[in-house]
């Protein structure tokens, strides 16, 4: 098992501007704006695409197998297509899909396309439709919850309420470099601690937004990948932690997918320290008490080390560690393009021009998380060279 | 593919219209059980099953990322992934087919499910597939354009009501011999002219029933395969394809989609001539002016002779290429799972299993899977056992 | 149905929708034995017998084990606070259409016997809640066998 019959390169990067409102345009011109530019960026014909995976959020905008109507729009017409929904991990998985799909030898080129035209429906409604109608639907909340605060808050005290706030306003100021973010804003530790409380101890601007946008990434095999003319960023493993219906942290333990999904990946390629041989990690963070926490788990942290990490700015774009520099999930929430976005952002970084937001060192290996469902997490690895397998 | 990938264990449940007493996990787990107790596998990733795939719809099961619930019984509680698929059925096999031929995988588990009696139209859910601005003013759903397409097809080839009145007749005859199938009481052409117009042409013994089900279904690699099961059922073919959306883009008598799917499954599987060279197959029928007009994408007949070649009972059981031995879609299952339940029935046939709706020696099948309005989507699959030319 | 203008003086027409699906739930033979005895004010769930957990709600197969529950587990009539969110940030019911009224709070309770479950707590003081706090159910007059036959949890000390 794991093995990788043939190398996959991605080739092509295209994303829109995610907005609180785009009522300009319909949710099929949004995706055509990603396509367009994810075109335009890997230079490939459209005829010499044999494959569009599609995916976001149903039931978020209403509509029945968006991808029979978005075929006006994303280039799938007399195309193979797939249709992947995961639920908030779903742009993770479409690149794993992809990554499958030219792998295998079934397909050359593969255009995967993640998007979502949040404003469209209700999003914590559409979230809260995820419960069993029978049992939790009344109850459940989507993801604003403060449960994790409350328990890094009782673990670790004041420093971690300090360390949530930090960390938000190290992702606006990536965000105010990356002119795709949807939050671009310019705000201290004292504006988030002082934020409307939404569910205790989690505050408005330590959640992510409800974003309309779409991302495009084009995978190629490497023969295609010759001849284009992007340097191509290589995909070297991924991991789909995607895990039990219910949220019972009493008996099914305390649900760290996050944990293990790294700690497989990692044994798989060869990472014993991530710290150092982990170049940038764009990491799904819905909101700032999460992203406190898992950013531990993935780095295999026990004792809430990150939380002195994000204290000194070690996670900043020159930092030690770069977390985030796009700005994260936190500045920018098409939910069917989220996780895609994050493969997008760790693939510009490897290939160098990310612009504004570029760390400033050469990268070899980046991570992109993906999350969703009942805490379920997707982790991919990129690398600058070809993976040894 | 780079990789030989078997369908090495499937089962069904019976198709149902309403399954009241029992939710999709009543359903589905069974199908798990016997599936792994066929098999011997477990969910241990790298010695068992490594991944899971669903295949569900947010909208039919009214739950946003309907495949939550489905991880529980697909093992991912222990450890593991799963993705759901989205779409027709025949989707799910093909993508669970590229994991393991990737190399990623070596033995994943599919599980589909949908209860189209739970909402109480199906028609509201297909209705959501038509964008807002001009269509949805229009009330339209899939059996509105399951009419205009029937309409333009008897139009353009001069296909009358009568005729395809014994497609239904025939299904019928065909479904008596499928314990799995939902609607099989005898027929006659005259009850189904007599029966209610739905969607005009069509009526209500022309169009498939409302139904509920489940099917599961493991793939291994070839080493794997060999080792789990004496009859593996090989896919030697493989094609999808996009038609336009909006129905006036499209001639809705002829089907671009379906024979660019078709001849690309054909194609890798090396088959030029399928009517010779396929055995059997099963093929998607939602309602009964499809069956003479798939022949014509599938290659079976010229454009236009569908009709002719229906009626020549070449395509009845005991004819040249059985078409639906098992009824299909117009004897009963859900929408979603056609494709994955004709997949099965193509597997049951290749080992032989097929009991009284067995096609002798089949060696080589076709199984095929539609979605979105009017056969907008396409999806062909080529099955083989050990016996079948391409291996 | 409405037309606006946008910054550069486009016209921008936009439509308004309500989705509704309406359909029927079936609860099968443990989901629904689960949701009578709701009536009874009994919370049932059943057991794995390989790792002993009690599973609240009831489930046909085991998450972790992946082995059929083999009895079903009257829960206790109490027990303890997990966790709990306050909730201030309003939002629509999808079951009823209706908007939530906050602060509303949800809890997380573990039963001694077992079973940890997603419940609303009726308290919404969060001085007052803390994590191993003793709660007890609160049933409603009126009981269908639906979800909302038990309104949620209080603190054992306000109970008297």
């Amino acid at each position: 098992m794991t093995k990788r019959m043939r190398n996959v390169a991605i080739t092509g990067i295209g994303q829109t501007r995610h907005r609180g409102h785009r009522e300009d345009i319909n949710m099929v011109e949004l995706v055509s704006e990603a396509v367009e530019e994810v075109l335009a960026d890997s230079r490939i014909d459209l005829k010499d695409i044999d494959c569009i995976v599609h995916g976001n959020m149903e039931l978020f905008e209403g509509v029945h197998q968006p991808d029979m109507w978005h075929v006006l729009g994303d280039g799938a017409f007399g195309k193979a297509g797939y249709r992947i929904t995961t639920g908030g991990t779903t742009g993770a998985t479409l690149a794993c899909t992809a990554d499958h799909l030219v792998a295998s030898g079934m397909y050359e080129n593969v255009l995967a396309i993640g998007w979502e035209k949040q404003e469209e429906g209700m999003t914590t409604t559409g979230i809260t439709n995820m419960a069993d109608p029978l049992w939790e639907r009344e109850i459940q909340t989507g993801a604003i919850t403060g449960t994790h605060g409350v328990m890094m808050m009782n673990k670790f005290g004041e420093p971690a309420n300090q360390a949530a706030a930090e960390i938000r306003v190290l992702m606006a100021e990536n965000a105010r470099k990356n002119y795709k973010a949807h939050l671009r804003i310019d705000i201290t530790r004292e504006d988030v601690l002082e934020s409307r409380v939404l569910a205790w101890p989690l505050r408005l601007l330590h959640m992510c937004p409800e974003s309309n946008g779409a991302c495009a990434m084009l995978f190629s095999s490497e023969e295609q990948a010759k001849r284009l003319p992007q340097k191509p960023v290589w995909m070297h493993d991924h991991i789909t932690v995607h895990r039990q219906e219910t949220f019972d942290l009493v008996n099914m333990g305390d649900l760290d997918t996050h944990g293990e999904a790294a700690r497989v990946l990692y044994a798989r390629n060869g990472i014993v320290n991530p710290l150092k041989q982990i170049g940038v990690f764009e990491m799904y963070d819905p909101q700032s008490w999460w992203a406190l926490d898992w950013i531990g788990k993935f780095l295999m942290f026990e004792n809430g080390e990150q939380i002195d990490m994000v204290l000194n700015g070690d996670f900043a774009i020159d930092g030690k560690f770069p977390l985030n520099p796009s700005g994260g999930v936190v500045s920018s929430n098409p939910i069917g393009a989220t996780a895609i976005i994050r493969v997008a952002e760790a693939a510009l970084q490897i290939r160098g021009n990310a612009g504004d937001h570029q760390v400033p060192r050469e990268v070899d290996l980046a991570l992109a998380s993906g999350f969703g469902g009942t805490f379920w997490t997707v982790l991919l690895l990129l690398g600058k060279d070809k993976p040894d397998k | 593919m780079l990789r030989k990938v078997a369908i090495i264990s499937a089962r069904q449940t019976t198709y149902e219209e309403n399954k009241s007493d029992e939710r999709f996990q009543e359903m589905c787990y069974p199908l798990v059980k016997e599936c792994l107790e066929e098999t011997g596998l477990d969910f241990v990733p790298g010695r068992g099953i490594d991944f899971g795939i669903t295949n569900s719809d947010d909208f039919f099961d009214q739950r946003t990322i309907s495949d939550g619930p489905m991880g529980d019984l697909v093992g991912t509680g222990r450890w593991g992934g799963e993705e759901k698929v989205a779409t027709d059925g025949a989707m799910a096999v093909m993508y669970a087919a590229a994991g393991i031929a990737s190399g990623h995988y070596d033995i994943v588990i599919v599980l589909a499910h949908a209860k189209e009696s739970q909402v109480d139209s199906r028609n509201i859910v297909t209705f959501h597939t038509f964008e807002p601005f001009f269509t949805r003013f229009l009330g339209m759903d899939y059996t509105q354009a399951l009419g205009l397409q029937a309409e333009s097809y008897m139009h353009k080839w001069g296909v009358t009501e009568k005729q395809l009145a014994e497609v239904s007749v025939r299904a019928a005859k065909n479904g008596k011999n499928n314990p799995f199938a939902q609607r099989t009481d005898k027929i006659t052409a005259k009850d189904v002219l007599g029966s209610k117009v739905i969607s005009a042409p069509i009526r209500e013994l022309d169009l498939y029933p409302v139904s509920d089900g489940a099917v599961c279904m493991i793939l291994a690699e070839e080493k794997k395969a060999r080792a789990l099961t004496e009859k593996p059922v090989w896919i030697t073919g493989y094609g999808n394809c996009y038609d336009s959306y909006f129905l006036g883009d499209r001639n809705l008598w002829e089907s671009m989609s379906l024979s660019k799917a078709a001849w690309s499954a054909y194609r890798l599987a090396g088959i030029t001539d399928p009517m010779e060279e396929l055995d059997l197959a099963e093929i998607s029928v939602q309602a009964t002016y499809q069956e003479p007009m798939w022949y014509e994408g599938l290659g079976f007949s010229e454009p236009g002779k569908g009709m002719e070649l229906f009626e020549s009972k070449q395509t009845d059981t005991g004819g040249k290429l059985p078409v639906n031995p098992s009824g299909g879609q117009l004897c009963g299952n859900p929408l979603l799972l056609s494709g994955i339940v004709r997949t099965t029935e193509c597997y049951l046939q290749l080992r032989g299993e097929a009991e009284k709706r067995q096609v002798k020696g089949a060696k080589r099948a076709l199984a095929h899977g539609t979605a979105g309005p009017a056969g907008q989507f396409h999806a062909a699959l080529v099955l083989e056992n050990d016996e079948g030319g391409n291996r | 149905m409405g037309t606006k203008t946008d910054k550069q003086g486009r016209e921008i027409v936009e439509i308004r929708y309500e989705m509704g699906i309406p359909g029927t739930f079936a609860t099968g033979p443990i989901m629904g034995h689960m949701l009578n005895k709701l009536k009874d004010k009994e919370l049932w769930g059943n057991r794995c017998g390989k790792c002993q957990n009690v599973l609240f709600p009831p489930k046909i197969v085991c998450p972790k084990c992946f082995v059929e529950p083999t009895e079903w587990v009257k829960l206790d009539d109490y027990g303890y606070v997990a966790t709990f969110d306050v909730v201030h940030f309003p939002t629509v019911n999808p079951l009823t259409g209706e908007m939530r009224p906050v602060p509303y709070t949800t809890l997380i309770v573990a039963l001694p016997n077992g079973g940890g479950f997603f419940h609303f707590c009726l308290e919404h003081d969060p001085e007052k809640l803390a994590p191993g706090k003793k709660v007890v159910p609160v049933w409603r007059e009126d009981r269908k066998a639906t979800p909302s036959d038990l309104e949620g949890f209080v603190l054992a000390d306000d109970q008297g």
